[in-house]
């Protein structure tokens, strides 16, 4: 299989906005449902967090440099072993891809389309990103470099415009829920950085000397935008507000008044969070694919794109309705996905080690 | 006269109707199986061949032949080869060298095709009435050499072995002259096909810059981008394309700055052809392009010599056609499609502003009425009260929904742009006339469309003649109609589904092995003329993705006169 390279700067962008992408959807709302008024002190300790947990899948990245991430297992653990590795890593994957099209999918109901049935949206959805899935990881992460940008500028368009409403009162009390709430939410919304993993399926895909960045780049441009968004999000909203709406960016975009011509600019916003939803489909759909792949020793991941797709639809609709995926979502997100995010670079690592497999860290690389 | 005669008279009937004419089909269509028995078994005694395919066989086994010294074999050779007398335009002139004794030689010509005074002035006149080859020099082959050397006055001539090679050289426009006793032929060069001169560009006007465009004559054209680059680097190679109309195809570039794989990759495709009739680099286009199913190009297509010249100097390889007045450069990304040579010819904040226009010019043709539809559709609030009430008035008394009114009027615009270039120059004002009262006024009056649409599908027509590349213009107007369906489809969301996807498609294309977005996506080093163009001195380096062997362009120090010595 020809194995195309994506730059540093690609990397960074293509994670940060798969990571990104929650803010679209109920990210801030959850943050301050969990601890109130202090929810934009979890964000950028999560990220500390995340940082810490990194260190484990850069440091196993270091140890088998240009390796794809089911080499790495197969050589660390074995096959058998590695099988039941590859799947804590697969079905959490798969899973927040379903989950994500479907909340997207209701989100586009909600925001755009209130008369427009669901499955319509869902199947322009998986399809688009399907197509652009089998155009390769070249064609999304570029995508992702050009769109980048333009997300992110609609995004502090967004908090900027919002400042005539802010109010400092609403960061008050600055421990909201308290200690004990923050310290455990902090910890349970590490999970939040999942797409991390990215590292780990495109392992192969990136340049080794250049994990270490990509990593900690990408992680702090999500804790800065996370932390940005929940924060004015908190300033805009009192927190008892804040509890209710499901789209709270969305939100955000509706409180806009800029005169009496320009009123109504969300639906302009729907370019940019569509696009993220996008990218965040395409690369999860190419992951799942490419992983697949790469465990069944195939030459090329295209052939798997449809029924994957499907799958992922399958699995999109099983939750009967929103607030059924919104408890879907919390409850994988909190309780699969952590396991996963924790255990399985630092649980490799350690079976590396132990079994002395693997090549120094810093040792070069032939595909470097 | 008989009672039949006289009932024939008055009725005036003529008996029974002759056959018409009908075209039959050829042998090998009547017997296919027969044919492709004997094509694939070649040990199987071959059929008799007609009266017309032994004529075609026999022409085809003396392509191959070589010259013989005999001057009447050769001129039977040459008289089957080129259906003479049935082809009237093959010109064959007996004559002799005065020698003693006399050389008999004859040479052929096609009519039309040559100089008719350069054949008298340069090739007849010395040979027949100037020459002096007498008995000095007894070796006959020796009197061939020695007629080039002296008495034929012209700057390109070569000796040909081959009637293959006389084919080629005769249908070119050269003179093909025989020898008695030599196994040679000389080809002199006598092209005198009728063409335009040179004038002004038609479709890629500026005010400021040069005027001139390129001519259906492939010599011209050559020699109009050589007087812009005086540079020995500059390469021209010839490749004959086209099986049927033996066109030739020149391929440009400058020696110490094309990267040599994308000469040689160059090379490689047009070689590879194989088709009958190539007469236009559109077809060429089509055949070497990387992505052919593509709504937009992978080439730049031009007809200023000023153009292809600045792509030369960063590297690109320019394919020039015969008999035709454009040129086609590769590589291209998207980028260079917007590009105009006014860019440069202006002042850089002007080149700027333009290059500005013309991105948004892209996005309108696209998007616009996508725009509208999506809005007047689905997303209602996001128009403030005012202007919704206003058009929701102008559509009071329109009965078709939305995407109908656009779709009616989009096909109107289409059909009086294609009028347009049809139609006869001197009814031309009467297409203004129809489309201005039908579409315009007649159109609102009638409440078949509402004015707002107007203004949409006018700044939507006017905008996509702002792009440059008129094959990219066409791509991007065409793609509005993907985008009108999927906002009449999907609102906001079709549109931004249909961007996610022509975003996914332009970034995975190549052209030539040159990313198609580059240099953006992927990113090389940074260029100072994609979007913005910055001020001339400040282009230090060429195009990095084009890997040209020298990155240069400029020094640092063009405006050293600024700096304190």
């Amino acid at each position: 299989m020809m194995k195309q390279k994506i730059g540093q700067n690609e990397a960074v962008v293509l994670i940060a906005t798969s990571i990104v992408t929650k803010v679209f959807l109920a990210y801030p709302n959850h943050l301050v449902t969990a601890v109130g008024s202090a929810g934009w002190l979890v964000a950028p300790i999560s990220g500390i967090f995340a940082l810490g947990l990194v260190w484990f899948m850069v440091k196993l990245l270091e140890y088998f440099p240009g390796k794809s991430f089911w080499q790495i297992t197969e050589e660390t653990v074995g096959s058998y072993l590695g099988l039941i590795v590859m799947l804590a890593l697969f079905i959490p994957w798969l899973f927040s891809v379903s989950l994500t099209l479907r909340r997207f999918s209701e989100m586009i109901i909600i925001v755009a389309l209130p008369d427009t049935p669901i499955s319509i949206i869902t199947l322009a959805f998986i399809g688009t990103s399907a197509f652009v899935a089998y155009l390769g990881i070249g064609a999304i992460s570029r995508s992702c470099f050009l769109a980048f940008p333009f997300i992110l500028g609609a995004l502090v368009f967004i908090m900027v415009l919002t400042g005539p409403s802010w109010k400092t009162d609403w960061l008050f009390p600055l421990l909201g829920k308290g200690l004990e709430p923050i310290m455990k939410n902090c910890l349970l919304h590490t999970s939040d950085f999942l797409e991390i993993n990215l590292l780990l399926v495109l392992s192969n895909i990136c340049f080794p000397n250049q994990i270490k960045k990509i990593s900690v780049q990408s992680i702090l441009i999500a804790t800065v935008i996370f932390f940005s968004s929940v924060l004015t999000y908190i300033l805009t909203f009192p927190p008892l507000v804040g509890e209710e709406p499901y789209l709270p960016l969305y939100m955000m975009a509706r409180s806009v008044y800029l005169g009496r011509f320009i009123q109504r600019i969300e639906a302009i916003f729907l370019f940019f969070w569509v696009f993220a939803g996008y990218l965040w489909m395409s690369t999860g759909v190419f992951g799942i694919c490419h992983i697949t792949a790469d465990t069944l020793k195939l030459p090329d991941y295209r052939p798997l794109i449809l029924p994957t797709a499907i799958i992922i639809t399958a699995l999109s609709f099983i939750p009967a309705n929103l607030p059924d995926t919104v408890i879907w979502a919390n409850n994988f997100y909190f309780r699969i996905v952590s396991i996963s995010i924790l255990a399985i670079p630092a649980m490799l690592l350690l079976a590396a080690k132990a079994r002395g497999k693997g090549a120094k860290p810093g040792a070069k690389s032939k595909t470097s | 006269m008989s009672l039949k005669e006289i009932a024939q008279k008055i009725l005036d009937y003529n008996g029974p109707p002759a056959e018409s004419f009908v075209l039959e089909e050829t042998d090998k269509e009547k017997n296919p199986q027969a044919n492709a028995k004997a094509e694939g078994d070649n040990t199987e005694q071959p059929k008799k061949p007609s009266k017309k395919g032994r004529s075609a066989h026999a022409q085809k086994e003396k392509v191959f032949q070589d010259i013989q010294s005999s001057l009447e074999k050769n001129l039977d050779c040459v008289r089957a080869l080129f259906f003479v007398p049935l082809n009237a335009d093959v010109v064959i002139r007996e004559f002799s060298l005065p020698n003693e004794p006399p050389v008999k030689a004859f040479l052929v010509i096609l009519e039309g095709a040559t100089d008719g005074q350069m054949v008298n002035e340069f090739i007849l006149q010395p040979l027949m009435l100037l020459s002096n080859l007498n008995s000095e020099q007894k070796n006959k082959l020796h009197l061939c050499k020695k007629v080039l050397q002296k008495y034929l006055p012209s700057n390109k001539i070569k000796e040909i072995t081959k009637f293959s090679e006389v084919i080629k050289e005769v249908v070119q426009g050269s003179t093909v002259i025989f020898l008695d006793g030599n196994p040679l032929g000389i080809a002199v060069e006598t092209k005198g096909f009728q063409h335009r001169g040179i004038e002004t560009a038609k479709n890629e006007q500026v005010v400021q810059g040069p005027q001139e465009a390129f001519v259906e004559d492939l010599r011209s054209n050559t020699s109009l981008v050589r007087k812009i680059i005086r540079n020995e680097n500059l390469v021209t190679e010839f490749i004959t394309v086209g099986a049927r109309n033996n066109n030739n195809a020149a391929l440009m570039y400058l020696k110490d700055l094309a990267n040599p794989q994308l000469v040689a990759e160059v090379k490689k495709r047009i070689s590879a052809i194989k088709v009958d009739y190539i007469p236009e680099p559109g077809i060429l286009e089509e055949l070497i392009e990387d992505h052919p199913l593509s709504l937009l190009p992978q080439s730049i297509v031009t007809e200023r010599p000023d153009r292809v010249a600045s792509m030369l100097v960063e590297a690109k390889v320019a394919i020039l056609l015969d008999n035709s007045p454009v040129a086609m450069v590769v590589p291209a990304t998207v980028f260079d499609l917007l590009h105009s040579p006014e860019d440069h010819y202006v002042r850089f904040s002007y080149g700027l502003w333009l290059r500005i226009i013309r991105i948004t010019a892209v996005f309108l043709t696209m998007v616009l009425p996508a725009f509208y539809v999506a809005i007047a559709t689905f997303h209602q609030e996001m128009i403030p009260t005012d202007l919704v009430l206003s058009i929701a008035a102008a559509k009071e008394q329109v009965p078709f929904p939305t995407i109908v009114e656009l779709l009616l009027m989009e096909l109107s615009f289409e059909l009086i742009r294609e009028a347009g270039v049809r139609v006869p120059g001197v009814i031309g004002p009467t297409l203004g006339i129809v489309g201005t009262l039908i579409l315009g006024q007649a159109a609102v009056a009638a409440s078949i469309v509402s004015p707002i649409l107007i203004i949409i599908v006018a700044v939507t027509g006017l905008a996509s003649y702002v792009i440059p590349d008129y094959a990219a213009s066409f791509g991007f107007r065409f793609m509005r109609f993907f985008f009108v369906g999927l906002a009449a489809f999907l609102g906001f969301f079709g549109i931004s589904t249909g961007l996610f996807a022509l975003l996914g498609i332009l970034i995975s294309m190549k052209s030539f092995g040159i990313p198609f977005f580059a240099p953006i996506a992927p990113r090389t080093a940074p260029s100072a003329d994609v979007i913005v163009r910055l001020p001339v001195w400040k282009q230090q380096f060429r195009p990095d993705y084009l890997q040209p062997k020298d990155s240069k362009r400029q020094e640092n120090s063009n405006r050293a006169w600024t700096r304190r010595k």
